[in-house]
């Protein structure tokens, strides 16, 4: 299980880059809304998660970011404590609205739990191995925050004049001691990863 | 909702065209009939030219296919996927034939249902052969009374 390593199993570095960021497309779930009995990791792979589905009639909400560089200020850092170390994720982002429909959306931000998940820029492009028939490896397109300890706000500001939110909110939800530093959404191949996170944003079913 | 339907709630949004603010008290139709037709949701923006969009997405559909899509009463929950047959279906793509196959193979799999499909209509041919035993067994009957 990948999230009780403590011993390295593989190289560092080997790996080519492969850009960075996210897309400007997300997906937001209010925490209760994940069908628990449904969703699971991977038994070969713990940083999997194989399947996330949602209770009947619950959907994720789509987030949409523009600029350059959509939910900048997003990061990863490792949270030390006496026993077994974590890791706080957290997710920014900024809605631009001001208006009593966009409120409500903030108010519900402000205290609810949530799990996200976003769209790597960094995971998308794909390497011909040579082979006839290719075996996909998993891919790290589409991560997933806030599945083991949900995400809560720690800080939503709104300052009608600033550039970096065009006067609207910055919104950052934080997943603390999570006991994995990436989880990733995948379903076998990344056809069917794509269809599953299009499909969490589909109307209440 | 059948394709009379569908045409005559598109001749009832017909007049609110020109101004696409008209088209919001139909939302909430135009909304099914884009699940209906193509089993996708409408594009989620603060764009007031969406609904008008998706007319005009419907209303040519419907003008160039004689037949519309099968209706369906089977669907996943919202993420759910599985595989069957080495191709992956999602809500997207889903039909009743493919989630009854996969429910006969796969039974535990109810859960990741929203809605199970409705069960598949008898074939006519399968009721031939019935009709003509009750026939034989009348004659039968009457038959053994008459030893009596």
């Amino acid at each position: 299980m990948a999230n009780c390593d403590t011993l390295l199993a593989s190289s560092i570095g080997t790996a080519c880059p492969n850009g960075r960021g996210y897309e400007s497309d997300a997906v937001i779930i209010n925490y209760e809304d994940v069908d628990w009995s449904r969703t699971m990791l991977d038994g070969d792979n713990s940083n999997l998660l194989k399947a996330l589905v949602l209770k009947t009639g619950k959907r994720g909400y789509p987030v949409k970011q523009r600029g350059a560089n959509p939910f900048t200020g997003s990061q990863t850092e490792m949270a030390e404590s006496d026993f077994v170390h974590g890791f706080n994720h957290t997710v920014s982002m900024v809605e631009v609205d001001y208006s009593p429909e966009a409120v409500g959306v903030i108010n519900a931000l402000a205290n609810g739990k949530f799990v996200m998940v976003l769209h790597s820029a960094a995971a998308k492009v794909k390497t011909d191995i040579g082979q006839e028939v290719q075996t996909e490896d998993p891919s790290g397109e589409y991560p997933v925050f806030g599945l083991y300890q949900g995400l809560r706000a720690s800080e939503i500001t709104r300052d009608a004049y600033s550039d970096d939110s065009a006067g609207g909110w910055v919104i950052n939800l934080v997943e603390n001691n999570s006991p994995v530093s990436g989880l990733f959404l995948w379903a076998g191949t990344a056809a069917a990863t794509g269809s599953m996170y299009e499909s969490l944003k589909a109307a209440a079913s | 909702m059948t394709r009379e339907e569908i045409q005559l709630a598109l001749e009832e949004m017909k007049g609110c065209l020109k101004d696409a603010g008209s088209l919001l008290k139909y939302r909430s139709t135009l909304s099914a009939i884009y699940w209906r037709l193509f089993r996708k949701t409408l594009r989620e923006c603060n764009c007031k030219d969406v609904l008008r969009d998706a007319y005009l997405e419907i209303y040519a559909f419907m003008k160039t296919n004689p037949q519309i899509p099968k209706e369906m009463t089977a669907r996943l929950k919202n993420g759910a996927l599985f595989f069957l047959r080495g191709q992956h279906y999602t809500n997207a793509n889903l039909t009743d034939e493919v989630a009854r196959e996969y429910l006969d193979k796969y039974p535990s799999a109810k859960g990741l249902f929203a809605a199970l499909p409705a069960p598949e209509e008898p074939a006519a041919n399968s009721e031939e052969p019935a009709t003509e035993e009750p026939a034989d067994s009348e004659v039968k009957k009457t038959k053994k009374r008459k030893k009596k």
